[in-house]
């Protein structure tokens, strides 16, 4: 109005009618919102529909009664109402009317399906559908105090709508949990991931998101997030029967052939993980450093440096059952070659040691030992030169101002400036070793029975005569109760247990590095 | 006048000997330097192992292997004789494609999102969450995908798969002519016929999708259950609940584990695109959407390439997730299916490897997991190859 008094009422009128078309329609991508949100809508019709005729054809009346039904027709019109205010069909004279109507079916809705948690008794459920619509409600209501241009209407439909969707979605997902493995379920999970996406949709005009294209980047890394929380509750879920009963036993027990053993656990599996772990200290990390050193301080620029740093690279791709097949070659099977060394490493340690450190054709702790140091060599190998690249040219060249030598420059001021940053990369190579499994396999890490080795620390000989000894470690306890499961369902939760002590250990090693690698940064920067 | 010479004042000439210092200092020097030289040669020494052990394994496979029995035949039953390398690799393809499925949208939508939208408090929070995935063990991915994935995702989907795209499609379908037929309604410009047409059109398509939905519902094999009533639906062979899992269920997990590859190396490739083609393209108007799509993709698309291939090349050598959740046991009959079980060529080897006694045992079964083992190790090192080149053309570029 204001406009058209300015003059120009052709341009008034035109600025009129695209502030009137903005969002509504006009764009292609008005189109495909209001079309996805118009095939929701049908979609939730349809899935009603199979319910009924599935309920009709069965002879059976829904069992949990009329009202989820009911309130489901209702959020179903209140999506129609809100895609028809889209179109205008509702007309532009009642907008707010229309805003009301939408509200106060998906108020009556909501109200509806926590009535009917009331009536039933089932309050962790009510709980559920409270708590959100309640939080929504809030965040609204706040933002509407804080910010008094913001059109408070239009949040409370999409307030609305919101708990309408989470509403149902929590409903559904509880059906689907209910009726377990039922056939019928895709129905219920189609709509209550509908119903999510809705949510998702209208939390994330909340959070200002409102691009389309911003909402699929969004929801990509959402995603990945609710991946990593249903693979968290579902593992300590199943395992959590063992560890909340039987920690200390599953802690110090050993590999047996039934479940119901009292003496199961993984303690074979943590001995074989902790010196895999000290031969990737011992072997990987003084080998990597060493070389990345070399690459980036001592290397001439010439083809054998590229030939060096291809090597390296490519190594880091290898598939780690490939390493496996090399353990197997070199340790287990073995060739003349490798006997002839076995053979000459075996008679020097006897010389000093009195027992042998690798037998032929065994699969022995330090074979699986080594494979899994040359895997994470590499890794270290590459990290480690990052880390050093990363010092700055300044304080090496102040050191050979001085006078140092280069080894002398490296050991004073390159190593300790890098430090963290190798830190950081070994940490992340450990924990690769830890829980790699494929190599062990290949390696012939045992799955099944291991006689236990008690008198460990008893003298040298039987500390060191464990390098040749069987072996198994946590990821492979894991893999041989999982396989076991299909016959034995107990192993299910065991191996549920064994996989939380491996991530809680996984984890800690990784969240150390990165918040080392955090620290560092922020502190340099 | 007391005697002068030059020498008094002006010292000796600096050498270069004098300025090396102590002979001990030098050798020692050349010590330490031969060490980290002896050091970096490890890597060469593994490779030419790897390279040497895979060949001369491999070569013994392919020079007495009756070749009939690696192509056609039933499967890969290698403890008889059997070979089938199709299945093996038929399965392989099954598992990256279905993997890179989930990987590649989800983990470019993420690092697309971390690199360009994400505010550094939203980046604090969602970046660790990668990280903590890149480091899950893939053993816990398998017993994720058997225990999980196969039973509540694969199953539902493969049992009623079609049914799910049908409705899904007549759904959006009715939707869209929803949609035009209330434009029509709602467009002051239309005449009556036009809208009466369209509604007209509506009404058609919702009866279709009545008749068709009427139709599949008693043609469908499965049951709906009835909250409460249990003894409504027989527990028949379709739900009980298969304990091995299918190629789709592992695939999917390889997927998972494949996600923080994909979104690390695409999001160092994002952020080599340099600021000012993004700053240029909002002063001239674009919106961030737009300059996002058409400026920074394009300029970052062969890095969004190499992520692709790493993470190819990863899915494909990913070992456990498949040989714990992939359905098939030591051996596998040939399937193009996503919902049998399998044996990709990685499954295939650690599962003729569980105990290796049975390994070291007669005819090529030994041998044949070296063959299988130089394939993999050839289309990876491929990969690998072709993902350096395209990284190394990020970095040429900017």
């Amino acid at each position: 109005m204001a406009l058209s008094t300015l003059g120009g009422g052709d341009i008034s009128a035109r600025v009129e009618q695209t502030i009137q078309r903005r969002g509504s329609d006009g764009t292609p991508l008005a189109t495909l919102w209001t079309t996805l949100a118009a095939g929701g809508a049908v979609l939730a019709i349809i899935a009603m529909f199979a319910t009924w005729y599935a309920a009709a054809r069965t002879a059976n009346a829904l069992a949990s009664g009329w009202l989820p039904p009911f309130a489901l027709v209702l959020i179903v019109i209140a999506g129609l109402a809100l895609v028809a205010k889209q179109l205008g069909v509702l007309g532009q004279g009642r907008r707010i009317s229309s805003d009301l109507f939408v509200y106060g079916v998906g108020i009556i809705s909501s109200g509806a399906l926590i009535l009917r948690q009331v009536a039933k008794g089932d309050l962790n459920n009510m709980v559920y559908v409270l708590v959100l619509p309640l939080v929504f409600l809030l965040v609204a209501l706040v933002r509407s105090l804080r910010n008094p241009i913001s059109k408070p209407m239009l949040e409370l439909e999409q307030v609305a709508l919101g708990i309408a969707s989470i509403g149902t979605a929590l409903i559904i997902v509880k059906r689907l949990i209910d009726s377990e493995h039922a056939a019928g379920g895709w129905v219920w999970g189609l709509l209550a991931g509908l119903a999510v996406i809705i949510a998702a949709l209208v939390a994330c005009q909340y959070l200002g998101i409102l691009s389309m294209f911003q909402v699929m980047l969004f929801g990509a890394l959402a995603l990945s997030t609710i991946i990593l929380i249903v693979l968290l509750v579902q593992v300590i879920g199943d395992g959590w029967p063992v560890l909340s009963e039987r920690l200390g036993d599953f802690w110090s027990g050993t590999l047996r052939s039934r479940s119901t053993d009292d003496r199961l656990g993984i303690s074979q599996g943590i001995i074989g993980s902790f010196w895999i772990a000290v031969f990737v200290v011992v072997i990987a990390f003084p080998i990597g450093i060493a070389a990345a050193v070399y690459l980036e301080e001592y290397a001439p620029r010439n083809w054998f440096t590229n030939v060096l740093d291809i090597v390296v690279r490519n190594l880091a791709g290898v598939p780690s059952v490939v390493y496996g097949l090399l353990g197997l070659f070199l340790f287990v099977k073995g060739t003349a070659i490798t006997h002839w060394f076995i053979d000459r490493i075996n008679s020097f340690w006897m010389s000093t040691f009195d027992s042998s450190l690798i037998e032929k054709g065994q699969s022995t702790l330090f074979a699986g030992g080594v494979t899994l140091a040359i895997l994470v060599l590499p890794i270290v190998i590459i990290t480690a030169a990052e880390a050093v690249r990363a010092v700055p040219q300044s304080l090496r060249e102040g050191a050979f101002g001085v006078g140092a030598t280069k080894w002398e420059v490296i050991r004073s001021q390159v190593l300790p400036f890098a430090a963290p940053g190798i830190l950081t990369g070994t940490l992340l190579a450990l924990s690769r070793a830890v829980g790699e499994a494929a190599p062990l396999i290949l390696v012939g890490a045992i799955t099944g029975r291991l006689a236990p080795r008690d008198s460990m620390f008893s003298g040298m000989e039987d500390f060191l005569g464990q390098f040749a000894d069987r072996f198994t470690a946590m990821p492979i306890v894991i893999v041989g109760w999982v396989r076991n499961a299909g016959i034995d369902e107990g192993f299910g939760p065991a191996a549920g247990a064994a996989i939380v002590v491996l991530l809680v250990f996984v984890i800690m090693m990784n969240s150390v590095a990165v918040l080392l690698r955090n620290y560092f940064e922020k502190k340099r920067a | 006048m007391t005697d002068f010479s030059l020498s008094d004042v002006v010292p000796p000439a600096l050498t270069t000997d004098a300025l090396a210092g102590p002979r001990a200092r030098l050798r020692k020097e050349a010590v330490i330097r031969g060490v980290f030289f002896a050091a970096a040669l490890v890597s060469v020494l593994i490779s030419v192992l790897i390279i040497f052990s895979l060949i001369k394994e491999a070569w013994t496979f392919i020079t007495q292997v009756d070749w009939g029995v690696t192509w056609g035949e039933v499967g890969w039953f290698p403890r008889r004789g059997l070979y089938d390398v199709p299945t093996l690799l038929v399965s392989s393809i099954i598992v990256t494609v279905v993997a890179m499925l989930v990987a590649g949208p989800l983990g470019l939508g993420a690092a697309v999102y971390l690199s360009e939208y994400a505010s550094r408090r939203t980046r604090a929070i969602l970046k660790p969450v990668l990280e903590v995935l890149a480091g899950v063990p893939s053993v816990v991915l398998g017993f994720f995908a058997l225990f999980f994935i196969s039973p509540n995702l694969v199953e539902k989907i493969g049992r009623n798969g079609w049914l799910i795209i049908g409705y899904t499609i007549t759904a959006f379908a009715v939707a869209g002519v929803a949609v035009w037929a209330l434009r029509a309604w709602r467009d002051s410009s239309a005449d009556s016929v036009t809208i009466f047409k369209r509604v007209i059109g509506l009404i058609v398509m919702i009866a279709l999708v009545l008749v068709l939905f009427l139709w599949v519902n008693s043609v469908a094999k499965d049951c709906t259950p009835v909250p409460g009533d249990i003894a409504a639906c027989p527990s028949d062979s379709a739900f009980t609940v298969k304990r091995s899992g299918q190629l789709a269920a592992a695939a999917i997990g390889v997927g998972i584990l494949t996600i923080p590859l994909v979104a690390s190396v695409a999001e160092d490739a994002l952020a080599s695109v340099p600021r000012q083609l993004r700053e240029a393209s909002a002063g001239l108007g674009a919106r961030k959407a737009t300059t996002t799509r058409q400026v920074v993709l394009p300029a970052a698309v062969s890095g969004i390439v190499a992520a692709f291939i790493i993470g190819i090349s990863r899915a494909l050598g990913e070992t456990m997730v498949v040989f714990m959740a992939g359905g098939a046991a030591d051996a596998a009959r040939f399937t193009s299916s996503p919902f049998d079980g399998g044996l990709t060529m990685t499954a295939g080897m650690a599962s003729l490897a569980t105990g290796t006694d049975s390994v070291v045992g007669e005819g090529l079964t030994f041998q044949s997991l070296y063959f299988v083992g130089l394939l993999l190790f050839l289309l990876t090192l491929v990969l690998n190859v072709l993902a350096g080149r395209f990284v190394a053309r990020v970095r040429e570029r900017y």
